[in-house]
């Protein structure tokens, strides 16, 4: 559990397959019975999925009392329930028995929308090199710490970090000068 | 100490109160410092939205490799229970397309950042295995992306089986091949059967009349897919959003 956590919160995009794969089956079978067809159930999964990993680089699961899956669970019941109201404008929160007892809900994900300097940095930052994306993406984003970034894109010590990440900074700064 | 540490610092909220003022005071009187700490304050929520969408893009072949371990053992002639299965897999198909370019607002480039051929979820096509099944021969044509070959297979099988979905992928085929026109009245037709590949048409038809700039059309079909909240349902109002 402690390792999946980390997985979650610090590992490459790929490295997710196992948690995804684990909980997958069950989810959907515990889906099922909310009459939503499979698209729409692999879709709240993935929704769910990008909450959780989100929830934990935010640091809302280091203190979690229940597993991880029920915490995806219940992300993605609580998606299921809006898609249903959105779906079928009847269905209320307190008639669906289902849905009563959602008090300790986790708040779900949702995608921020960027300001326009946001946008157009957004679009800069896709211009750099890949090792400075993802050098900065771990930094920025991950909140990896420098030590943590050596060991995990094995770099030699953390001053070549340090002077990698000021360089990507550096080329991203030229690149917005530069007019498109 | 280095201004981008600063930064770092107070982003992390980790500064000593003499930082803070030396933060503060740069902050203030050094515009080169403000920029810096513009940039860097958004790179958060920018990095992270590249994140996801690349976490998206993960999952998707997460799904087709388990879709690929699934549809290996299942008969050829079995499509009812392959359409079934087709709606596992086609979020996979298509993914869940980013479509989101704070730069692009015409409706052709909307058409083309969304377009993507439909996956061959009915007639899965096993390697080795040997047949001369006219469905076979097409859908391999289509899955190699002889979409020429593949529009004109899918015809014939239209003609003579009258089974629905090969309409959707022969129109498909013609998408591929930028015949928009032709592909059209192929999508219109398939929606009138109505059959569990129908918001699959919508969606590609809704695409087309965004190619051929008729969006009210568009619009309309995309609000159907919105409303039925299944297939593509965000995509579609994500687009919709755009579209406003």
């Amino acid at each position: 559990m402690k390792e999946e956590l980390l997985t979650l919160k610090k590992g490459d995009n790929r490295s997710l397959e196992k948690i995804y794969t684990e909980y997958r089956i069950s989810f959907l079978q515990f889906a099922k019975k909310y009459n939503l067809d499979d698209d729409s159930l692999i879709d709240v999964y993935q929704d769910a999925f990008i909450a959780l990993r989100e929830h934990a680089i935010e640091g809302k699961l280091n203190h979690l009392k229940s597993s991880v899956k029920t915490y995806l669970f219940s992300i993605g019941k609580y998606m299921i329930y809006d898609r249903l109201r959105k779906k079928n404008n009847t269905v209320s929160y307190e008639d669906h028995s289902d849905f009563k007892d959602m008090s300790d809900t986790p708040e779900i994900f949702e995608e921020p929308e960027l300001t326009p300097e946001q946008q157009l940095l957004r679009k800069h930052f896709s211009a750099l090199g890949k090792r400075c994306q993802e050098m900065l993406t771990l930094f920025y984003y991950r909140g990896l710490t420098i030590d943590e970034i050596t060991e995990t894109l094995g770099y030699e010590n953390k001053n070549v970090v340090k002077s990698q990440k000021s360089r990507c900074l550096k080329s991203l700064k030229e690149l917005i000068k530069t007019p498109i | 100490m280095e201004r981008e540490e600063l930064i770092d610092k107070f982003l992390q909220g980790t500064l000593a109160p003499e930082e803070k003022d030396n933060f503060n005071r740069l902050l203030d009187t050094d515009p080169d410092f403000k920029n810096d700490f513009e940039i860097i304050k958004d790179l958060n929520t920018v990095s992270g939205s590249l994140d996801r969408e690349d976490l998206k893009k993960v999952m998707n072949d997460f799904e087709t490799k388990i879709a690929n371990n699934n549809t290996k053992i299942v008969s050829l002639y079995n499509y009812k229970k392959l359409l079934v299965a087709a709606s596992i897999v086609l979020i996979v198909a298509i993914g869940a397309f980013s479509i989101f370019n704070p730069f692009v607002t015409n409706p052709e480039s909307l058409y083309a950042e969304n377009f993507e051929p439909y996956r061959n979820v009915v007639t899965p096509i096993v390697r080795g295995e040997n047949s001369d099944n006219a469905e076979i021969i097409a859908f391999t044509s289509y899955e190699s992306k002889n979409f020429e070959t593949a529009a004109s297979q899918l015809g014939e099988l239209f003609s003579s089986t009258n089974k629905p979905h090969f309409l959707l992928y022969q129109a498909n085929s013609l998408m591929a091949l930028d015949k928009t026109e032709e592909a059209i009245p192929l999508l219109e037709k398939h929606i009138e059967f109505n059959d569990q590949l129908v918001l699959r048409s919508k969606w590609y038809l809704a695409l087309a009349y965004l190619k051929k700039d008729q969006k009210a059309k568009s619009v309309i079909l995309l609000k159907d897919i919105v409303k039925a909240g299944s297939f593509k349902q965000s995509s579609a109002e994500a687009l919709l959003k755009k579209l406003d």
